[in-house]
């Protein structure tokens, strides 16, 4: 029965209503046939016994009417006449007087007058020959002849026949009037059998020692009861047919009659009862089902939903709400989840989003701690690098300004390549001279310097292009910053030639602005109309050994800030892809007290 | 090559042999007389024998460095004209320059016209220029 406990509610609540209507309904129809066949049958019994009175009166009355016929044939004077003097003259109107007249003569077989010792004086009537020869006849006639009286039923062909016998009166019982009459129902009183009896009931005739049997049309089986035990309704097989049966002897014969219905006629109405009761029952089961279906349906639905939302829960998804529109216990029950559910997830995102920030911190720290172990290596690496390389930078200045000197009547090749060896040692200087400085190893020596001569001692140093054009908004009013200004010229000399490198040969604006940026602090911006600055460079741009040109190893701008925070200063940039960009160094403004 | 005369003996100290000849080379074209020394015990024995206008001193050397050479030759001779050229980085190893006695500092690479403008700075002043005396 594990597979019961396994079973969704859903399918639990209609089986177990399905189980109990279907006994209910078993119980309740089994009782009611039950009680509907005992009272069918209860009814088909009263039924039986009255129709058997009434067969019974019925028979009586025909048993006397039979004896009275022939109580008058004896009483015949022509007939009497001949018997006391058998004369071949009176013999015609004797034959005339046995000659039956009644109404169905076909019923009757043979009219005869019989002797003492049964033998027949005089015959009249179709079938003598088959009655006289008949070896039953003898016993049919054996009896008392002192009074009228019906034989027991013989067999005469197919079909049963009896004899009516009256003695003539004058005669001692010596001679006797006997009537020969096959026992078979007419047309007419087979119909009205039918009607009286109902269609589903056979009428029996036999003799009480149960040799002969009629159903007023041929020769029949005895019955398989004994009539004279049947006083009351009995139920019997005849073959595989069960029946219902009531016998009762007929007055006025040796007969019996035995009354039978068929069991199934009676009990036909169950059946059909039956057949609709096990519709009714299929309905009620299918509405009971169905009903259970759907109440399950309605408890298992909001059950399930709640049980796919824990599920979800555990699964660390705390989105999930359930509907929460009822208002039972299960509304109750998806109400308080849903608030459950509301809470874990607003504290799961608040820890989530504290996780975060930890994480953010964590990473801004470790990148710091990246860059300056970075910075550290690069530091070694600079001094070490500078030191080998000025050496051979200082022996190669020295040649080539003795080359210079020695060579003043050269040809002009030798004299440009002198020139351009000369600026690539410069060159190659200004590389390990950021290296140096980028160390940082150079304390600032810092003065009173403002911005505008800050900027133009620099420019003074450029050679701006001719399809660059230069733009100065530098107040003389500003501020002084309080700067080291060979460092700080470094920074401006560096942006500026930045600015003019991002243009290229292309016909643009370098702006240089100085302005207030608050009261402790001056600010300079450097802008270009270059191509701007990706997003994803912008954060990296300061980094040491981040370079977007193709020459240059990627330390000027990492200098340039490495300079400002040495002399309290920031750097920042801000661009946008196409658009330019602008670098802006906010400086610490001149105090006499700052200086002291 | 006629070196113009005129000006006096510098003392060239350096352990790079071809900074020491193209430093000598640069200054004999602007009329110095030159000596070169690859060590500092070189220079502080040549120092002994004879008199220079100007030493100029290189900082990092095998065996006696820069500092114990110009400390050495002060001891000797305090009013020795000593000009310092290094390619070190940091202020430290030129403010010991400085204290040892040293009357200029320069950072490599040194642009010859600048060191000439020393040179001559520096003998201006009083100074045991006693190169003539030799």
């Amino acid at each position: 029965m594990r597979w019961i406990r396994r079973l969704s509610i859903e399918h639990k609540i209609p089986l177990l209503v399905g189980v109990v209507l279907g006994v209910v309904i078993l119980a309740l129809s089994t009782a009611a046939v039950v009680e509907t066949r005992r009272s069918a049958l209860l009814a088909a019994s009263g039924r039986l016994a009255r129709v058997t009175q009434q067969l019974v009166r019925t028979l009586e009355t025909g048993t006397r009417q039979l004896r009275a016929q022939a109580d008058s044939l004896a009483a015949d004077t022509t007939i009497r006449a001949y018997l006391r003097s058998p004369d071949p003259a009176v013999l015609p109107a004797a034959i005339g007087a046995l000659t039956y007249r009644g109404t169905n003569p076909s019923l009757v077989a043979l009219v005869e007058l019989v002797d003492r010792s049964r033998r027949s004086l005089v015959a009249v009537g179709r079938d003598s020959a088959r009655i006289l020869e008949s070896p039953d006849r003898a016993a049919a006639l054996r009896g008392r002849g002192d009074s009228t009286r019906l034989s027991p039923l013989v067999r005469l062909g197919d079909t049963a026949a009896y004899a009516v016998v009256a003695p003539v009166a004058g005669t001692d019982g010596r001679r006797a009037v006997v009537i020969w009459r096959y026992l078979v129902s007419s047309e007419t009183s087979r119909a009205q059998t039918a009607e009286l009896l109902g269609p589903d009931a056979t009428l029996y005739l036999g003799n009480a020692e149960g040799d002969v049997w009629t159903d007023l049309a041929t020769l029949v089986l005895p019955p398989p009861i004994d009539p004279a035990n049947a006083a009351s309704p009995v139920e019997y097989h005849r073959g595989v047919d069960r029946r219902l049966g009531m016998a009762a002897p007929v007055p006025g014969a040796p007969w019996h009659l035995l009354l039978e219905y068929s069991q199934q006629a009676v009990v036909g109405p169950v059946r059909s009862f039956m057949l609709r009761l096990g519709v009714i029952a299929i309905a009620l089961l299918a509405i009971g089902l169905v009903g259970g279906w759907l109440a399950s349906r309605r408890i298992a639905e909001p059950l399930k939903e709640l049980t796919v939302a824990a599920e979800a829960m555990s699964a660390a998804d705390y989105s999930r709400r359930v509907r929460a529109d009822r208002e039972d216990e299960l509304g109750r029950l998806a109400r308080v989840f849903n608030h459950a559910a509301e809470r874990i997830q607003e504290s799961q995102s608040q820890l989530e989003e504290k996780v975060a920030q930890r994480t953010r911190a964590l990473e801004r720290a470790q990148d710091e701690l990246v860059r300056r172990e970075k910075l550290a290596v690069l530091g070694l690496l600079a001094s070490g690098l500078s030191h080998e390389l000025r050496n051979p930078l200082g022996v190669m200045t020295n040649a080539v300004y003795y080359l210079d000197g020695v060579l003043a009547d050269a040809p002009p090749a030798v004299k440009r390549y002198l020139r351009i060896l000369q600026e690539q040692i410069a060159r190659s200087g200004k590389i390990v001279g950021d290296l140096i400085d980028f160390v940082g190893v150079e304390p600032p020596q810092r003065l009173a310097v403002t911005t505008k001569v800050l900027v133009e001692q620099q420019l003074e140093r450029l050679v701006v292009p001719e399809h660059i054009e230069v733009e100065r908004h530098l107040p003389p009013e500003l501020p002084a910053a309080y700067v080291d200004p060979s460092q700080l010229g470094q920074v401006v000399l560096n942006l500026l030639t930045n600015a003019l490198q991002a243009m290229g040969d292309t016909p643009g604006v370098l702006t240089v602005r100085a302005a207030v940026h608050d009261r402790n602090h001056v600010r300079l911006e450097v802008g270009d109309t270059g191509p701007g600055i990706p997003p994803d460079a912008l954060d990296r741009i300061f980094e040491p050994l981040f370079t977007t040109k193709a020459q240059g190893i990627g330390l000027g701008l990492a200098v340039c800030r490495t300079l400002a925070a040495a002399n309290d200063a920031t750097i920042s940039v801000a661009s946008r892809e196409g658009r330019g960009a602008t670098f802006t160094v906010v400086l610490p403004v001149y105090r006499e007290a700052a200086a002291a | 090559m006629t070196a113009p005369t005129g000006k006096g003996k510098v003392l060239v100290v350096d352990d790079d042999r071809n900074m020491v000849a193209t430093l000598s080379d640069v200054l004999q074209l602007a009329g110095w007389r030159t000596q070169g020394v690859y060590t500092g015990g070189e220079a502080l024995a040549a120092v002994r024998w004879t008199g220079f206008d100007a030493i100029l001193m290189d900082l990092k050397m095998p065996g006696m460095d820069g500092i114990a050479a110009i400390e050495a030759i002060i001891a000797e001779r305090p009013e020795a004209r000593i000009v310092v050229m290094t390619a070190l980085a940091g202020p430290e190893p030129k403010q010991a320059a400085r204290r040892a006695g040293a009357r200029y500092v320069l950072s490599k690479p040194v642009e010859p016209g600048r060191l000439l403008e020393v040179l001559d700075e520096v003998c201006a002043s009083p100074g045991n220029g006693d190169a003539s005396r030799a």
